[in-house]
Parts: structure tokens; sequence; C-alpha cells
């Protein structure tokens, strides 16, 4: 990335409405500053995080790394320091929108999310259409954050295949349907449902199946869905 | 004769605890002499960049990185 992306004419453009700063862990003793990685949160490198003048994470930047890709973490912040200026003077409607905020940015865990909510009143349709799909994404996301193990991994996909069964919707956000289609039909697959695995099938072939890396585990999961209804 | 040895032996490992020190102080200022780090204003004390972010009202991106391994 440093012989690349941020070496490009289009990461320049888009520094200018950033400050930008770079921390260089050097383990050299007396060096300032060599725990603000974990402080913020990361765990290997690069790591990249966009931060208020606090200090305060805004976001992780999950995305491609290049100028594109950061444009579009920094429009999601800037729509988060927003929906934030609005929540410290506005009503519950304002909290509800930050809360959702907070949510879609994983600055707040799903439990104590659904705490805030109980303290802000009915929310609108609109709002618990947003609010449900942003708790479906962040429940997802916490499951995949807490997998240590093939167990763990196994445990989580058992979790998301209750989920779909009981009727749940699936989250949206592009991160948490990967590993929640992924994880769910490795258990339908265990519990021979070909049902549960086709949704999965096709919700990722929907989103991903243009990819030509993924073309060989499509084929593969494409056969293993055969035999499943075969075996029915 | 065992305790020359020994003391020789220390020597031998602060020096080479020294030459690890200035190894990691030199890999520092290299990484510091990095052309992404000349070709926008980036800032690599944190203080600073943070009273930058409090002066312009502009948010900070940053980014992390080693000099200690490649």
């Amino acid at each position: 990335m440093e012989g690349g992306a941020l070496l490009t004419d289009a990461f320049v453009e888009f520094s200018k409405e950033y400050v930008l700063y770079c921390n260089i862990m050097s383990r050299v003793p007396g060096d300032k500053h060599q725990n603000l990685l974990m402080e913020k949160g990361g765990q290997g490198f690069p790591y990249i995080v966009f931060l208020d003048a606090e200090g305060n994470v805004l976001a992780k930047h999950e995305g491609a790394r290049d100028a594109d890709g950061f444009r579009e973490t920094g429009k999601k912040v800037q729509a988060f320091l927003e929906v934030r200026r609005k929540a410290e003077t506005g009503g519950a409607e304002a909290k509800l929108d930050y809360l959702i905020a907070r949510l879609d940015l994983g600055h707040v865990k799903v439990a104590d999310a659904e705490r805030e909510i109980r303290g802000l009143g009915t929310p609108s349709p609109e709002q618990k259409a947003r609010l449900d799909e942003a708790l479906t994404n962040a429940t997802v996301l916490e499951t995949v954050r807490e997998i240590q193990s093939d167990e763990g991994a196994e445990q989580a996909g058992k979790k998301f295949y209750e989920m779909h069964k009981a009727g749940k919707p699936a989250p949206t956000s592009d991160d948490a349907v990967q590993a929640y289609w992924i994880l769910l039909m490795d258990c339908a697959e265990e519990k021979k449902d070909a049902a549960a695995f086709e949704a999965g099938f096709k919700a990722l072939k929907a989103k991903f199946g243009e990819l030509p890396q993924a073309q060989k585990w499509f084929k593969e999961k494409e056969e293993t869905l055969k035999k499943l209804k075969e075996s029915k | 004769m065992r305790h020359l040895f020994r003391g020789a032996l220390a020597l031998l490992a602060l020096g080479s605890a020294a030459a690890a020190q200035q190894s990691l102080e030199e890999k520092r200022d290299q990484k510091l002499k990095s052309p992404f780090l000349s070709k926008a204003a980036w800032i690599t004390d944190y203080d600073k960049a943070r009273e930058e972010s409090r002066k312009t009202g502009r948010v900070i991106f940053a980014y992390f990185t080693r000099s200690y391994a490649p």
C-alpha cells in the first residue's frame, strides 16, 4: 500500500478532506504512542481508522485499500457525524437514528443497543425497519468476531441456521452477508437441509456470483446442492 | 577465569542489545523517509494530528504501520 495506493494522486486528492496521521510502531523505547494500534482496536498491519479530534474511532476501514475505498468509508463517517450532531440536540427520533448509525459502525454492542432502545419510545415503522436491519447486521458481525476456533465457527453457523429457520431476516451489509450465509450453508449441509443450503447459495450467487475468484467455490457448492437434493 | 568469561558474555549481550536498539532506530528513521510520507501532508505525531483536527474540524485518517519488520 505504501508503494502503491498511498502514492497516487487520487489518494492525495482524497486526503485534502482529512488530517492524515501515520502511526509507526517502531519498538524503539521512548517512542510515543506505541500502543495506539491496540487502543484503537487494531490487531495487525496495515490498519486504518477514522478518528475524531478526541481520538474516538469513528470507523474502521474494511473496504478496498485505495482512494475510492477510503472515500466510501469517509462518506459513512460524515453521515455518522451528521446524525451525531442531530442527536445532540434532537429528540427520541434523532437519538434512535444515532443508535442505528452506531450499530452500523460497530460502536455499540447489540445487548447495549437493545437496552437503549427501550428508553427511546416507539420507533416509526420506517425507523423500526432500519433498526431491525442494523440489529441483524450487528448480531451477525458480533457473532463472527467472537469466533476463535473451528468449533466456534460451527456454533456460529448453527446460530445463523436457527435464525434463518425461525424466519428472521438475513443481514444486508456486505461483510455480514458473506459470513452469515457461508457459515449457515455449512450447518445446512451437515443437517442435509437442501432448502436452507439453496437459500444461502442463491443469496451469495446474487451478490458475488460475478467474481472470477469465486467461480470454483460456486461450482463446488452447486455440486453439494445437487447431492443434497438427490439424497432427499 | 570463569568471572572473566561471564563478564565477556555480559558485555557481548549488552553489545548486541545496543546493536539491536540502533537497528530499530535506523529502521524507524528509514520508515520516516518513505516516499508516501512526503507525497501527502502526513503528520506522524498523534498529539499534533489531534490538534490539527481540532483546529480544522477535519476528521483524522489514521494509518498504522510498523518499521521493525517489513
